[in-house]
């Protein structure tokens, strides 16, 4: 029973992830695939966040996320990889057979998704956060280690590797947010590996109890959402002296 | 394909197809007595307290107005009144009174801690305060008379110098201001935006951008640090016409002069003015201009500008003269206020400097009924000490965390007597703690910009509206 007041909740999310302005948009990788997304265009400007959804999922795992972010001032693109969602085409249609090939694929995937996010006018491309969950968390920290603009990270549930771990070491001016469920054993213990390692003092790692794996923790914990938010006012700001002036 | 659903009966109907599951309808909303409920128990702190900054088109991240707006946003509530992180507040309660302390008191607090804990119950809406009609538009006050400040570019990158332009006041006959309003068009890159009125000066120029040409180093540090916040009073003029892109540059003075004072500023965090609980306003001749200082920062995102001014006014003389505390001006004055802590040097790593303290002297009695303490991203603490001529000291206002992106106006009423003295000390932080700190290996000097510092005291004092309000304070 007490569980009960979460559904009309989530049916209001839904409902208010619905009325939110987005835009579907596609974009091609370096090889010419085309991938599709959602962007969710910030008025009056302001840093850009992207979403990278997890292997069991696409985009629209963050619809809810999405909208609550662009609510609070970002601009945020959530896009399927290739393979996933919109962007199942010509030879990726398939990921459990196709794995190892999409996989590989995947940071190429990312580099164009941030190239059209920090195309976009509303967009600073000098204050940029991304949330990944799963095996997008990897992808996340990878892009990180390429992009010293991306000032902090929301990791859900997944790990990286020895390069990723290096670059989160070294890094203490990027935050990072873990988040996993305790029953979710390798992913909690990555997610605890990779918040350990960061040299940021501000880094922090909220573990649940049976609410899933990645994004979709948000079902059963939809508080999850919320505290994104808010992790992403404190650490990427959208106004204030907080945000970093552009000299050059 | 841009998409717009407005799907006002979705969620109602959604509601109606899942109920018989076992969601709560309106009849089991009634919450037992002492069951702490939304409407009933939290929705009065909230108005009170927090709607200002969260509805729509404010800077909080969420709506507070209804309960839908605010469930999910729980959790998040209640770690941030538990912590005091929210509403944000940060003078040391044991020192001073203020009017618009919006702290909340320990049992608000224990409501709201409670109602999450007990799973945020929505309770009958019938329990619920009448909502707060808000000003459209975005104003907090209701504003008389409003007008737009021209459009500014706001290019991606590079340093903007502190800017004035002219404009006719907007007002045709003696007025009295008793509320003021600057709104932002785009928050982001609005680091100040202050004004006041003076007479109309026949060379002084209307739709005119002018600045002052203030040396940098590649980091863009001032190199001559005399304590202005404008540059030299004499050097490189720069002009930009209102609309326009070319600048252009002669040697000599600014023909923007501000003889007065900043009444009015904003301020990240800062709310509007309002004089008109104390019974005061700022009296603005028929004919007067309007002196603004602009101040913008580029983010990495070139943005056009719309800020707007509103004022509410009246004609009628009310008892009290509002009077801001204001830098002196030496014989050869600065274009830019003198600000008393111009030999400020932060060493690298120091966590907690004292920077050189500002002391108020009052040549008259006053009533001091604001404080504004400024500085930027390495303030770390201010404290404004009351020396009474009886040698008495009395801290009136102790900040021990200054957060910049908050900067707060104290309201307070304290009456000061001829001979006292305000002793003001900023603390500041340049080392690797303060996480906002963007290079703790650097020497941090006095300056405009956010990457120099500041240690502004800021007061708002009364007077009768009938005296003079030179010769009340001198600064050092």
């Amino acid at each position: 029973m007490k569980t009960l007041w979460l559904a009309p909740i989530v049916i209001l999310l839904f409902a208010a992830a619905l009325v939110a302005e987005n835009k579907d948009v596609s974009f091609n990788a370096a090889d010419g695939f085309t991938l599709k997304g959602t962007f969710y265009s910030a008025e009056k400007g302001g840093p850009g966040i992207l979403l990278l959804h997890q292997c069991n999922a696409d985009r629209r795992i963050y619809d809810q996320l999405a909208t609550m972010l662009n609510a609070a001032g970002y601009n945020v693109l959530a896009f399927d990889f290739r393979g996933f969602g919109g962007s199942k085409a010509g030879e990726y249609t398939d990921f459990p057979a196709q794995r190892q090939n999409i996989m590989e694929r995947m940071p190429g995937d990312v580099e164009a998704a941030l190239n059209f996010l920090t195309a976009q006018t509303t967009v600073n491309n000098r204050a940029l956060g991304v949330v990944g969950g799963s095996c997008g968390v990897n992808q996340a920290v990878q892009a990180g280690r390429r992009h010293p603009e991306i000032r902090t990270l929301v990791l859900l549930s997944g790990g990286t590797d020895a390069a990723g771990e290096a670059y989160i070491e070294t890094s203490p001016k990027t935050p990072i947010l873990g988040a996993a469920s305790e029953e979710d054993t390798n992913a909690a213990a990555a997610i605890r590996r990779i918040v350990g390692l960061s040299t940021s003092p501000y880094s922090r790692v909220d573990m649940f109890k049976d609410v899933g794996h990645a994004a979709s923790m948000f079902a059963k914990q939809p508080d999850l959402e919320a505290d994104i938010v808010i992790w992403f006012r404190s650490n990427l700001p959208v106004g204030g002296y907080g945000l970093p002036p552009a000299i050059r | 394909m841009a998409t717009k659903i407005s799907v006002v009966a979705f969620p109602i109907l959604l509601l109606l197809i899942v109920a018989p599951a076992g969601v709560a309808t309106p009849a089991a909303n009634q919450d037992p007595p002492g069951v702490v409920t939304f409407h009933k128990d939290v929705l009065p702190l909230f108005q009170k307290n927090c709607q200002s900054c969260h509805r729509p088109g404010q800077i909080g991240p969420f709506s507070m107005l209804t309960y839908k707006a605010t469930r999910p946003w729980a959790k998040a509530i209640k770690a941030a009144v538990a912590s005091r992180k929210m509403p944000p507040w940060m003078a040391d309660p044991r020192y001073g009174h203020f009017d618009n302390d919006r702290s909340l008191k320990e049992a608000d607090i224990d409501t709201i801690v409670a109602w999450v804990n007990n799973g945020a119950a929505e309770g009958d809406p019938k329990d619920a305060p009448p909502p707060i009609e808000w000003s459209a538009g975005g104003w907090q006050i209701r504003p008389d008379v409003s007008l737009d400040l021209p459009p500014y570019p706001v290019p991606a990158q590079g340093i903007r110098e502190w800017e004035r332009i002219a404009f006719p006041a907007p007002f045709k006959e003696d007025t009295w201001v008793t509320s003021v309003e600057i709104l932002p068009g785009v928050p982001a890159v609005v680091h100040h935006m202050c004004f006041g009125f003076q007479k109309h000066q026949p060379t002084t120029p209307y739709n005119l951008y002018e600045w002052m040409d203030v040396p940098r180093d590649e980091e863009g540090v001032t190199i001559n640090r005399d304590g202005t916040t404008r540059g030299p009073g004499k050097g490189t003029v720069l002009t930009r016409e209102v609309g326009r892109t070319e600048e252009k540059r002669r040697q000599g003075r600014a023909m923007i002069q501000h003889e007065g004072t900043n009444e009015f500023c904003y301020l990240p965090g800062l709310p509007y003015e309002d004089y008109r609980a104390v019974n005061a306003g700022v009296f603005v001749p028929a004919g007067s201009d309007m002196i603004v200082s602009l101040h913008y920062t580029a983010t990495g995102l070139a943005v056009i500008d719309r800020s707007r001014i509103g004022f509410t006014v009246t004609k009628v003389r009310p008892p009290k003269k509002f009077l801001p505390q204001d830098g002196a001006e030496e014989e050869d004055p600065p274009v830019g206020r003198r600000q008393a802590n111009i030999q400020l040097a932060i060493p690298p790593y120091e966590g907690s400097y004292l920077g050189p303290p500002a002391e108020i002297t009052f040549l008259k009695d006053v009533e001091l009924v604001w404080f504004r303490p400024h500085a930027h991203v390495r303030g770390k603490s201010v404290r404004y000490t009351l020396r009474h001529p009886d040698g008495r000291e009395e801290i009136v206002l102790n900040v021990p965390r200054y957060d910049f992106n908050w900067q707060l106006t104290y309201r307070t009423s304290l009456k000061i007597p001829k001979g006292a003295r305000m002793h003001v000390q900023f603390t500041y932080d340049n080392s690797t703690a303060n996480r906002y700190n963007p290079d703790p290996g650097k020497w941090v000097y006095y300056g405009g910009q956010s990457w120099e510092e500041m240690g502004t005291p800021n007061m708002g004092f009364l007077i009768p509206s009938d005296a003079d309000e030179n010769d009340f304070i001198k600064e050092r």
